[in-house]
């Protein structure tokens, strides 16, 4: 019976020390594995790729060896970080010895790095900081934030690295969709390009095709398209999801999280949108907002011409020849074919931005041209060898201004490009009398009150019985190489009114140092008549003044002729 | 309670309709020749007979009915007749004054207007009818007391 017992005494000390033995081993296989698997992460490039092929089995088997579970849940942020840091190491390992890529092998570099991100967000689900500063164990073995947040920066570089050769992957599909739309009008956009888009993770989303605003920064930024496809391409590579306290890695609210979605690149995206908005303009029906849609595809212009935001993939010649100007021009008139529009917002915007578009290199919409021929005004006269003394467009300018000026056209001046060298500028639509004097100064510019500008009692009385005539002009004055032909067709007031929206308010930079040795200048005479309130102004062309009349009643004009 | 022969009142209603559209005709007429609306002398037209000429036609209609008849002794109280020459004389004013307030409310409408927004006369009559129609409606109603077949 003793002997019984001492045997039952002896088999539980055993298993009680073999239970020790085992728990001290874990934890010996566990840190031994992390801090190899950090020597190999942070050494990786100086390593030979043979010994860390040894490496990475070997560990693996070792890692395999604990099945604790009671111990792997006690020591979690360190058992999957060392997942974490393991699978990251195969994917680093696979990405250098790449042979031949092909899909399958693009594919697998993304299952084993997606596990990579598994360990590691679900070794961080819990705050890890406080699991690293209150576990003594990794005290000991030294495992602090700041691995956490090494790993966490490698991966996403990595992560970034492999995007590339992602998006390289499915870049001929999307050729591919791009000339079934293009050519057979097929459109299966959201369906295909989302189908090889979602093997890589890579979201995509559609909406110009419902006509929402499509890009990642504000419309108003329309024209700072440069600047904030670049920030946006920053905020895309940058998959990290930063928590509250992006700034500091080590606060104590700071979220170690990996996103496992990568993002679409440059070029694919362009190639999206242009497939959306081709939708739109071949089959595309029900479009309220075209402002909205005009918006769109401004900013997709404007895309094209950002060479900074095709790194990933250069353009090549299919983006050459498909995604140039004529195609985006081709694009415009299909869409102008289908929803005829105008942007109202561009009479708005400032020449100061405009100016400072063109000096930063940027693209505008649209320049602001002269008709040529032009429409058919009132009074028209030529002035052949305009002073040869003027060498430069902006000598001109300087001349033609000391004149408009001194007859009280400062601030009232609109410039044009035209279709030759010069340049084109008019006055505003101002009154003035029966005879071509300008009305008086606080009434010359007011168009909106009538009889003159004055609302007397005498004008409302005499207003019952006759019409108030009021008559207003705009003098144009176009410096080219030779005379400016006319068109037969009379300009409306509405559409003098919007050409004078479109102008700008000084001469374009570009042409200030254009050179013209013989140049003519044509002065125009835009005379309209209103024969009562609220009648639509007419072009007088009767011929009643001529352009030397206007001249000659405002005094200073007289100067242009000589 | 006084009464008044139902044929005097007939006669004193007509006119004094007569008379107010004599006068504003001849207003009209003026701005007419003065080209005042020289683009919309149709519509200006159309518009004024729009408002005088069922009330008139009305009242001329009936009187021709009644020429050929004996002068009946029918008599209807004052109060009615005045009462109708009182809505007719509301009525005849505001159209008379048509001829006035139109221009100014163009020239109202227009003041802060620029030139490519601007409204036509025509926009200044229609915005003016909508006074004057139920007026309309409500001085035939007040004819019809004479103007009907008892």
């Amino acid at each position: 019976m003793k002997n019984a017992t001492t045997k039952f005494v002896l088999v539980c000390l055993f298993i009680f020390a073999f239970s020790i033995k085992s728990k001290a081993n874990d934890s010996l296989t566990l840190a031994q594995a992390y801090m190899n698997m950090s020597l190999t992460c942070a050494y990786f490039d100086s390593i030979s790729t043979d010994r860390i092929s040894k490496i990475l089995p070997f560990i693996e088997k070792e890692m395999s060896g604990i099945k604790d579970t009671a111990f792997i849940n006690k020591t979690s942020h360190l058992y999957c970080m060392t997942y974490s840091l393991l699978y990251y190491a195969k994917t680093k390992l696979m990405f250098k010895t790449k042979g031949e890529i092909s899909r399958p092998v693009l594919l697998k570099w993304k299952s084993t790095l997606d596990t990579s991100i598994d360990n590691f967000n679900r070794a961080n689900a819990d705050n890890p900081r406080d699991a690293a500063t209150k576990n003594a164990f990794y005290s000991l073995i030294h495992f602090t934030t700041h691995d956490i947040s090494t790993l966490q920066e490698e991966i996403v570089s990595l992560k970034s690295d492999l995007n590339s050769f992602f998006s390289r992957d499915i870049y001929p599909d999307f050729q591919r969709i791009f000339y079934e739309a293009k050519n057979q009008d097929k459109f299966y956009i959201r369906d295909s390009l989302k189908y090889f888009t979602s093997l890589y993770n890579i979201p995509i989303e559609f909406p110009i095709l419902i006509n929402k605003w499509g890009f990642n920064f504000e419309e108003s930024d329309l024209l700072n398209i440069s600047d904030q496809t670049g920030v946006a391409h920053e905020q895309i590579r940058n998959s990290v999801d930063p928590g509250d306290d992006a700034d500091d890695p080590f606060a104590p609210s700071y979220s170690f999280n990996v996103n496992k979605n990568y993002s679409l690149r440059y070029t694919l995206d362009v190639i999206s949108k242009y497939l959306q908005l081709l939708y739109i303009a071949k089959k595309g029906t029900n479009i309220d907002d075209l402002n909205t849609l005009y918006d769109n595809y401004t900013a997709f212009k404007n895309l094209l011409s950002c060479p900074d935001c095709f790194k990933d993939i250069p353009p090549d010649s299919f983006f050459k020849k498909e995604l140039d100007t004529v195609a985006s021009k081709q694009l415009y008139i299909l869409l102008q074919n289908k929803f005829p529009y105008r942007d109202e917002r561009l009479r708005t915007a400032s020449l100061h931005s405009v100016v400072n578009a063109l000096e930063m290199g940027q693209t505008l919409p649209l320049k602001k041209y002269f008709p040529i021929p032009v429409p058919f005004p009132s009074s028209i006269i030529a002035i052949n060898h305009f002073h040869p003394d003027l060498k430069t467009m902006k000598q001109v300018d300087d001349y033609i201004q000391t004149c408009l000026f001194s007859a009280g056209y400062q601030d009232r001046l609109h410039y044009y490009y035209i279709h030759d060298s010069g340049f084109a500028v008019t006055t505003s639509l101002e009154r003035i009398d029966r005879f071509g004097d300008p009305a008086q100064p606080d009434q010359r510019w007011n168009l909106s009150v009538n009889d003159n500008g004055s609302l007397s009692l005498y004008s409302i009385f005499r207003a019952i019985f006759f019409q108030t005539e009021s008559d207003f002009r705009v003098i144009g004055c176009i410096v080219a190489r030779r005379e400016a032909d006319e068109s037969d067709k009379p300009l409306s007031l509405m559409q003098m009114t919007d050409l004078l929206h479109n102008s700008y308010s000084a001469l374009p930079v570009d042409l200030e140092n254009q050179q013209l040795p013989d140049k003519t200048l044509t002065i125009l005479v835009y005379h309209f008549y209103q024969s009562d309130v609220g009648e639509v102004p007419l072009l007088d062309v009767t011929g009643r003044l001529s352009v030397k009349d206007h001249l000659d009643r405002t005094s200073p004009l007289k100067q242009l002729e000589n | 309670m006084k009464r008044i022969n139902s044929d005097l009142a007939r006669k004193k209603l007509i006119k004094q309709w007569l008379i107010f559209s004599a006068v504003i005709f001849s207003i009209y007429l003026f701005q007419t020749m003065t080209q005042k609306y020289q683009n919309h002398e149709k519509d200006v037209w159309e518009w004024l007979f729009r408002f005088i000429t069922p009330p008139l036609s009305l009242m001329i209609g009936v009187l021709i009915t009644h020429v050929s008849s004996q002068p009946t002794d029918d008599d209807t109280d004052s109060f009615y007749l005045r009462l109708t020459q009182g809505i007719s004389y509301f009525y005849l004013s505001i159209l008379l004054l048509s001829a006035v307030l139109v221009p100014i409310i163009n020239i109202l409408q227009n003041q802060n207007l620029p030139l490519t927004d601007q409204k036509t006369i025509i926009q200044a009559f229609n915005t003016y009818s909508s006074v004057l129609t139920p007026i309309q409606g409500i001085c035939t109603l007040a004819l019809g007391f004479f103007f009907t077949k008892k």
